[in-house]
């Protein structure tokens, strides 16, 4: 899922925890803003930090006039090199930047029946990967290599290459082939469920000596940031890469649910507003009581007309548009068909 | 009856056709005219003229309206970027740069209506939601704040970083940017701190604020234009813009989010809640995102301003509400829907004028060297600060100018500016303000 949707529902989660709400507004105190701080954390500390100090055996660089055998054989070599010498292989494609705004895109198909690499050069798209019209090869460009051994790509068999950082890959030895993993630094121990619990005691620890009090509030701040930073996790095995559960009990990640991608737009802005939904009755629930003009929210009111009929509405819609979208595809797909023959 | 609904309808054309100086002008914000007005009727209305609030008000609104729509022409128009910035410049920007600044304008415009018929599909509901919204969601504002100010930061991804001989290389040329952001954000903080306890004016809130957000975000923009040098490529006019009802959709539902979250609560902008809103239903088309951000800008300004006349309500968001709240209280549902007809009225002739508008800045580009014209932009913006807050208002310009070049010399997010008003607002609301008031020696 994406940053803000782990930020938004951590925060949803903080306000649950029983007496956090009403202690953020009884003490002026920010334990609230934590679960959010937390639900981010994960990400943020793989793509500031271990994105950058993780140790690659290559990071190619295709050049401004990329030929895909070449980049078919780089790929195809650190599958051999971590299959022949048993050892985690760690390879970086970077992305070809062709001007401010714009990238020539590339994709890197990993066939596991024909044991080959196959790389094709592909159009110019922007950098919101709008493709620019004409930009697009006359005739198609693949470059294909061999390689010695059998390989498994679990994420997606098709990595596109095109804009900002281009993908990380690990070739990692098992079971007599190499596993491929999509961008090994990611979701790996900042990703556990061990490490939320860590951080959890760490911050009991720092708010009971603070305090001078080992029980509370040290207990409720330690679960805002365990749970929060749990919703994170738990959020991300709903996708395809999993996580490392258990670090360092566990050494990889284990496989998602594939039931989402991180940048699907329905199931981001639902849990969005299934969180901004629980904030706001969260907050209602502990309004203080000294104040003259009390509100009264019915909570099967609530449930109908915040809950159930807007993500009805939007389930309704999505799936109209999901129709609508499919049905063009279908009348546009013969004409792509007829271009590529002509080629 | 028939006599007041054409004083209104005429009030409000007024307001809009009004709105097309400011709006298509750099730097002129509605408030500062606004705030002229204001005084002019307050005058009158000290006169045998008397006062009338169903001219006053519909004009406002028509005012309003009419310049959250028509001000995309100087965004889209006069803020062209230099090659190295292509990255982090709004997608307007790029769009003017391949010649399809027309249509930027266009799926703004769209934007804009599309939040147009939102506000008025949400206008019968407001009046019974708002009050309960607002008792609800007030105490907890302190911490909703600080929740924006660090999603802010930690949402800002690391631009670089990519090439680099060792791993230290490569993480600190990543933290560059980071960095950079985070600077931005504490020295905007600081400065609005300084802004708060020791404002350059009394007069007006928003005449105090008003030169550091011109230096922040207008005069960095325009210096970078001129330094630049950059040449605006010659403008097409497309028969009709590339997009389908799904992106539409998607964009206003995000700009209306964004922009009604900005307009409830204090010191968000329409811009921070339209990238908190971008980002909540994944959005990564650039067409998209332009609508949306043409959504945003529209309901944040003129929702906030409607929801001034919610009866009962009491809720006074955005500048405009806060002059007004001296000199008039809405009583009625009359009141209010007489300010949601102007609201119709006024957005559907802006709609139309921006088009008209747009082609007169593309006229009028193609004309004049662009570097005259960001000359010209700059001295208009250094005048305006002048004219209304002196010396110590190019003073303060001058020091915010200075920070808002930080992200545009080092690719950072230039939304961090937007320290300025969110940290020392949302330390003053937790309590903190007076002792870090202290600390900085302000009282």
């Amino acid at each position: 899922m994406k940053g803000f949707t782990h930020f938004i529902s951590a925060t949803a989660i903080a306000t649950c925890i029983p007496g956090a709400a009403e202690y953020a507004v009884n003490n002026t105190s920010y334990i609230i803003v934590l679960g959010g701080v937390f639900g981010i954390l994960p990400d943020t500390l793989d793509f500031k930090l271990n994105r950058f100090t993780h140790k690659y055996d290559e990071l190619y660089d295709p050049g401004e006039n990329p030929d895909p055998n070449d980049i078919a054989a780089v790929v195809a070599k650190w599958l051999d090199v971590a299959y022949a010498e048993k050892r985690s292989v760690f390879l970086h494609l970077h992305t070809i930047k062709v001007g401010a705004d714009l990238w020539r895109e590339y994709l890197v198909r990993f066939k596991e029946d024909s044991r080959e690499i196959e790389v094709e050069i592909g159009g110019i798209v922007n950098t919101g990967k709008v493709p620019v019209p004409n930009s697009a090869p006359e005739v198609r460009i693949i470059g294909r290599a061999k390689v010695s051994c059998d390989f498994k790509q679990n994420y997606s068999t098709v990595t596109t290459v095109n804009i900002f950082s281009g993908p990380s890959f690990g070739f990692v030895p098992k079971n007599n082939a190499i596993d491929i993993q999509f961008i090994p630094w990611h979701r790996g121990w900042s990703h556990s469920l061990t490490f939320g619990a860590l951080c959890g005691i760490v911050v009991w620890v720092i708010v009971a000596l603070c305090t001078k009090n080992w029980l509370y509030p040290g207990w409720m701040f330690a679960a805002v940031v365990t749970f929060g930073l749990w919703t994170h996790v738990l959020e991300d095995q709903l996708g395809h890469l999993g996580s490392n559960l258990f670090y360092p009990f566990t050494k990889e990640r284990s496989e998602g649910f594939h039931l989402m991608h991180a940048n699907d737009a329905i199931p981001n802005f639902l849990t969005v507003w299934l969180s901004v939904a629980a904030i706001f009755w969260n907050m209602y629930r502990v309004l203080p009581q000294s104040d003259n003009t009390q509100i009264h929210i019915n909570g099967l009111r609530y449930l109908l007309y915040v809950v159930i009929i807007p993500v009805g509405l939007l389930l309704i819609g999505a799936f109209i548009a999901k129709k609508k979208s499919s049905d063009q595809e279908e009348i546009h797909r013969p004409e792509e068909q007829e271009e590529e023959v002509a080629m | 009856m028939p006599f007041l609904m054409l004083k209104v309808f005429l009030s409000t054309v007024a307001g809009t056709l009004v709105s097309i100086v400011i709006g298509c002008l750099p730097a002129m914000h509605v408030y500062n005219v606004a705030t002229l007005f204001i005084v002019f009727y307050a005058a009158v209305s000290k006169s045998v003229l008397g006062s009338d609030p169903y001219v006053m008000m519909p004009f406002m609104m028509g005012l309003v309206v009419g310049w959250a729509i028509l001000n995309t022409v100087p965004t889209v128009f006069l803020g062209a970027p230099d090659e190295s910035s292509m990255l982090m410049v709004f997608p307007t920007q790029k769009y003017l740069m391949q010649g399809r600044g027309y249509e930027a304008t266009a799926l703004t415009a769209v934007g804009a209506l599309g939040g147009v018929i939102c506000l008025l599909a949400a206008s019968p509901f407001l009046p019974k939601i708002m009050p309960i919204a607002r008792r609800v969601v007030g105490p907890n504002i302190f911490w909703i704040l600080m929740l924006i100010i660090v999603y802010m930061v930690m949402s800002e991804f690391p631009k670089g970083g990519d090439h680099g001989d060792t791993r230290l290389a490569r993480l600190l040329d990543a933290w560059k940017s980071l960095s950079a952001g985070i600077l931005t954000l504490l020295l905007s903080g600081w400065l609005g701190f300084i802004l708060i306890r020791k404002p350059i004016t009394t007069e007006y809130a928003f005449s105090n604020i008003m030169p550091a957000f011109i230096g922040l975000f207008g005069v960095p923009w325009v210096i970078q234009n001129i330094i630049s040098g950059t040449e605006v490529p010659k403008q097409y006019f497309p028969k009709s813009i590339d997009c389908n009802g799904f992106i539409i959709f998607r964009g206003v539902s995000a700009g209306f989010l964004g922009g009604f979250f900005a307009a409830f609560f204090p010191i968000v902008t329409g811009g921070i809640g339209g990238l908190l809103a971008g980002h909540a239903t994944a959005q990564s088309d650039e067409r998209s995102f332009i609508i949306s951000q043409g959504t945003s800008k529209l309901v944040y300004y003129v929702g906030a301003f409607m929801l001034f006349f919610v009866p009962m309500a009491h809720i006074t968001r955005g500048g405009l509400a806060n002059m007004l709240q001296t000199m008039f209280v809405p009583r009625t549902m009359a009141d209010y829907y007489m300010v949601i007809g102007a609201v119709a009225i006024s957005g559907a002739l802006a709609f139309v004028l921006l088009g008209v508008m747009s082609r007169a800045t593309i006229w009028l580009i193609t004309k004049i060297d662009y570097r005259y014209a960001s000359i010209a932009a700059l001295l208009f913006m250094v005048g305006i600060v002048f004219g209304i807050t002196r010396f110590q208002g190019l003073l303060l310009m001058t020091v915010a100018t200075g920070i808002g070049m930080i992200p545009i010399v080092l690719h950072s997010r230039r939304s961090n500016c937007m320290g300025v008003l969110l940290i020392p607002v949302a330390l003053d609301m937790a309590g903190y303000g007076p002792a870090i008031a202290k600390f900085m020696g302000l009282i």
